[in-house]
């Protein structure tokens, strides 16, 4: 017979696919997170409460969970409030150049908010921020105008990164809904006002639940700007707390197990957040929003457009213009607290950063060596999982789809702790201190983003597609290649900028796992700042602002240019 | 070439078994139109064939050549079937140009490039697509993506093609001449093809021989169209092919009494004797039902439709409405029947039966 060399049992090419996958899954996500639970309740192999309950009762880090909660919530209101006006404005009236405020508004959404935060500490920082200085100056008091190093600071700061998770999805949700639905009211004869009260608002309530929700988890788990504007004042949040918790101990076995007692902690809180999201977006789900897009019936704004301009392009220039002109222009000075005039403009910081300093380049170098080589692993990762769970019929691709999801809903701060405690020797291999362990950190951490992107993708090619070329004399691996990877690539291109952008300007875990040689972009814009030389963290940081500018350029050019999927 | 038998076939998905002990024997060179409704089993059966679908029981044979059976790895993987396929929605592969499409299965089965290249224009020239060679998919109407996956299939094998309702997204006009055309194809080049559709009308016009399935999957009848046409084994295949009319009659002694609401009549035409029982189905097709003359049965007109060529009328008759067609022509000659008054009715090629599966016909 000429098939003798296949036996019964053997396995065929998606079953392979799945157990890479599963193992990848376990190895980086799975296990990290056991490790965490495992060493908060076990000392040794002995079972002990003692240490979640010390940690937990700590009052300093009670303290600390009042103040993620709190800020938190405040972030949520006030940002869900700010995006659904003004993704109102844009999406349903005729105020003028929307598209470019389109654009503007979508800018803080790339920003690092923790470089946003060094722009805001040196523009209201008690004592020495200029817009203090200013207002000081100007009216012969010594009481700043606003301290940002403060509670309301970090919410005001995380509210202007975080609100257009609720704009984008709000705008989208308005330019799908059926604008008929608005128009039978009119004619129903209810006025403009109530309109938008019991008709608009309720339909778009699904999209503004989800971007609220995305900005909740997101503010409970955020580390960058509590840290860049609360440590200096004492102000902690779980996240800095755990930073602060295993920074002190200088990477003691002690310290880490209290670090991972309070991330689970830390967890606990996001689980709740999650849980009522489910519960939240379950209560309003209306089918009405197409998928069609159809020309709305937009409100004329009649006296009031230019004054709501005005307020629009205000908070654009608070928002977007003034971070970055101070983020350019004080890593542009001679030396910090000089006056912002050109006579005290210079190269040498970018000069600095970019050629002679030792730890600004090896920071570059190691955050594209990282973004790079994690987007292109987690990209693959990804789209194998995706292919796994939208186009393979096998037993267990649930469990792959929750595995890979999880870092999606877990904080950065606690994978990396996770991460600490699989990869320092645990299983016979001692990663700390490496660039390795960074990177396996960020695939863990991004393959979600890789999966979901691939699986729209995927979910457009119809598996007739792969079966013809089956059926033309291609096998498995041959179809895959010529036909669906083919197919999808736009997908993929996609999904490696998605990891490539945040990878670059990572901050939360890699500042936990970094080492002597191992700083990445972040690390080195907070380590320099830390140290208090504040031109060049602020040049380093104009610098990622640049790089990040223009991947997204790129990115929008490759989604583009997409080939249609039939 | 090749045939194809299929020998006691059973396959399920997850618990539902969808084939069930199924046997069927294509002949090399024959075009064997597989006809059923929605849903019963036919593309499952053409998965299997082509090795996307694995068997739970049975063997599938190519020619001599077992290619698929319950252990996977006795089973032919589906590239080295050589099976040419037209899927439903043609799966022509949208980042490929039609010739890459052509070309594609020829490069797999490692042809020398140059013939392959003849071998792809020619089988783009056979479909009539010359000419569009450089074309993408997207640029391509649904008729001329349907002839470029024919090609592909054409040349992706010389033995055996399967087309799984090919033109059935096509419009009315464009469907009959790709039915022409595939039958052309089939002649010239004497491939076995398996047709599998739910259409009756194209599985009678393109068939050599068909079978036709039931909607649990099982096989009904096999035969030449003409003679299934003809003699229909039960009522389903009777319906299946066609509009029909059931109606039922009643023993009486020796005679037969139509029963409804105009009161008891005669039902005057010979009933075979081995079917006398005592409640039977008279079918027959509204072409095969005249109207008005010395017809020996009663009937009360309800509507009659002009549909240009034809009158259609529905009559009340033994307690349900049937369809009569007649040609316009006659119907003018002869006097259309009027709405609401009783007429006179005549029956051509009655066949009798003694259920009437499916409920009362329309």
């Amino acid at each position: 017979m000429k098939m003798f060399g296949r036996r019964e049992g053997k396995l065929d090419l998606n079953q392979i696919l799945m157990l890479i996958c599963l193992t990848i899954l376990i190895i980086t996500v799975a296990m990290p997170m056991i490790m965490i639970v495992y060493n908060t309740f076990f000392y040794g192999f002995t079972f002990d409460w003692s240490m979640f309950t010390n940690v937990v009762m700590d009052p300093s880090n009670v303290d600390a969970m009042w103040n993620t909660i709190v800020i938190a919530f405040w972030v949520t209101v006030v940002g869900t409030i700010v995006g659904v006006f003004y993704a109102w404005l844009i999406g349903r009236t005729n105020i003028p150049l929307k598209g470019l405020m389109k654009t503007l508004f979508v800018i803080p959404y790339m920003f690092p908010p923790f470089i946003g935060a060094m722009a805001w500490g040196l523009l209201l920082s008690p004592r020495s921020g200029y817009i203090n200085k200013l207002w000081m100056l100007m009216m012969g008091t010594r009481e700043p105008l606003m301290n940002i190093n403060s509670i309301a600071g970090i919410v005001f700061v995380e509210v202007c990164y975080y609100f257009p998770f609720v704009f984008l999805q709000v705008v989208s949700a308005l330019e799908r809904m059926d604008p008929t639905l608005e128009e039978s009211a009119r004619i129903s004869g209810a006025n403009q006002l109530y309109v938008i009260r019991k008709i608009t608002l309720p339909l778009v309530v699904p999209a503004v639940a989800a971007g609220a929700m995305l900005i909740l988890i997101s503010s409970l788990s955020h580390f960058g700007v509590p840290a860049m504007l609360g440590f200096s004042r004492g102000i902690f949040t779980l996240p800095t707390k755990i930073y602060e918790l295993i920074n002190r101990s200088a990477g003691s076995f002690e310290g880490i197990r209290q670090g991972a007692a309070l991330s689970i902690l830390l967890v606990v809180v996001v689980v709740i957040a999650l849980w009522l999201q489910r519960k939240i977006l379950k209560a309003g789900h209306y089918d009405i929003i197409r998928g069609k897009s159809m020309r709305p019936m937009l409100i004329n704004l009649r006296t009031s457009k230019f004054p709501l301009l005005g307020v629009c392009l205000a908070s654009l220039f608070v928002i977007v213009i003034l971070p970055l002109y101070i983020i350019f222009a004080v890593g542009g000075l001679k030396a910090y607290g000089l006056p912002l005039n050109l006579a005290n403009m210079t190269l040498d910081n970018y000069y600095h950063v970019l050629f002679s300093s030792r730890m600004a380049q090896d920071a570059i170098k190691n955050s594209f060596f990282l973004a790079i080589s994690s987007a292109i692993i987690a990209m693959f990762v990804g789209t194998m999982i995706a292919y796994v769970v939208v186009k393979v019929k096998v037993k267990g691709k649930s469990l792959l789809e929750i595995l890979a999801l999880l870092p999606y809903s877990v904080p950065g701060i606690v994978l990396a702790i996770g991460v600490i405690l699989m990869w320092s020797g645990t299983f016979y291999l001692n990663l700390y201190n490496t660039i390795w362990i960074i990177l396996i950190a960020y695939i863990a951490r991004y393959v979600a983003f890789a999966m979901k992107s691939s699986s729209a993708s995927l979910e457009q090619v119809h598996y007739s597609l792969e079966e013809a070329a089956r059926s033309c004399g291609a096998t498995h691996l041959e179809s895959l290649r010529d036909i669906t990877i083919a197919l999808i690539r736009p997908g993929m291109i996609a999904g490696f900028f998605l990891i490539f952008l945040p990878a670059m300007r990572e901050l939360t875990t890699s500042i936990l796992l970094y080492g002597p040689f191992s700083r990445t972009l972040g690390v080195a814009i907070y380590a320099i700042n830390a140290e208090g030389n504040i031109t060049q963290s602020a040049a380093l940081s104009g610098i990622a602002i640049l790089i990040i500018m223009l991947g997204n350029l790129a990115l929008r050019f490759v989604t583009k240019d997409r080939r249609s999927v039939s | 070439m090749a045939g194809v038998t299929f020998k006691n076939i059973t396959i399920s998905y997850d618990a539902k078994v969808i084939i069930d002990n199924l046997s069927l024997e294509v002949d090399d060179g024959e075009c064997f139109a597989i006809l059923g409704p929605s849903a019963c089993g036919k593309t499952t059966l053409m998965r299997a064939l082509c090795g996307f679908k694995n068997l739970d029981s049975g063997q599938i044979y190519i020619g001599d050549k077992l290619v698929g059976t319950k252990e996977r790895w006795k089973s032919v993987a589906p590239e080295k079937r050589n099976v040419g396929v037209v899927f439903q929605d043609y799966a022509v592969w949208p980042h490929y140009s039609v010739f890459e499409n052509v070309y594609y299965p020829l490069k797999k089965r490692k042809v020398p490039k140059e013939e392959a290249k003849k071998r792809a224009l020619d089988a783009i020239e056979q479909v009539r697509m010359k000419g569009y060679e450089q074309r993408m998919p997207a640029q391509l109407s649904g008729g001329q993506q349907q002839r470029v996956a024919l090609a592909r299939a054409l040349v992706s094998s010389n033995q055996l093609m399967v087309l799984d309702e090919p033109i059935s997204n096509l419009d009315a006009n464009l469907r009959e001449e790709m039915r022409f055309e595939i039958k052309e194809l089939q002649r010239r080049t004497g491939i076995t093809v398996i047709y599998i559709t739910h259409d009756q009308e194209v599985a009678l016009a393109i068939a050599d021989r068909m079978a036709i399935l039931d909607r649990n999957g099982y096989i009904r009848q096999i035969g030449v169209p003409e003679d299934v046409y003809r003699n229909p084994k039960d009522s389903y295949i009777y319906k299946f092919l066609g509009v029909s009319n059931f109606i039922p009659v009643e023993r009486r002694g020796q005679e037969y009494v139509l029963d409804g609401t105009e009161g008891k009549q005669a039902f005057p035409y010979e009933i075979p004797e081995a079917l006398r029982a005592e409640r039977l189905f008279a079918a027959c097709r509204p072409v095969d039902i005249t109207v008005g003359g010395d017809g020996p049965v009663q009937g009360f007109v309800k509507h009659v439709v002009y549909l240009g060529n034809l009158f259609e009328y529905r009559v009340l008759l033994g307690g349900r409405e049937i369809r009569v067609q007649q040609d316009s022509h006659e119907a003018f000659r002869a006097g259309v029947p009027e709405e609401g008054r009783p007429c006179a009715l005549s029956f051509r090629n009655l066949r009798f039966y003694q259920e009437d599966e499916g409920g009362p016909a329309s």
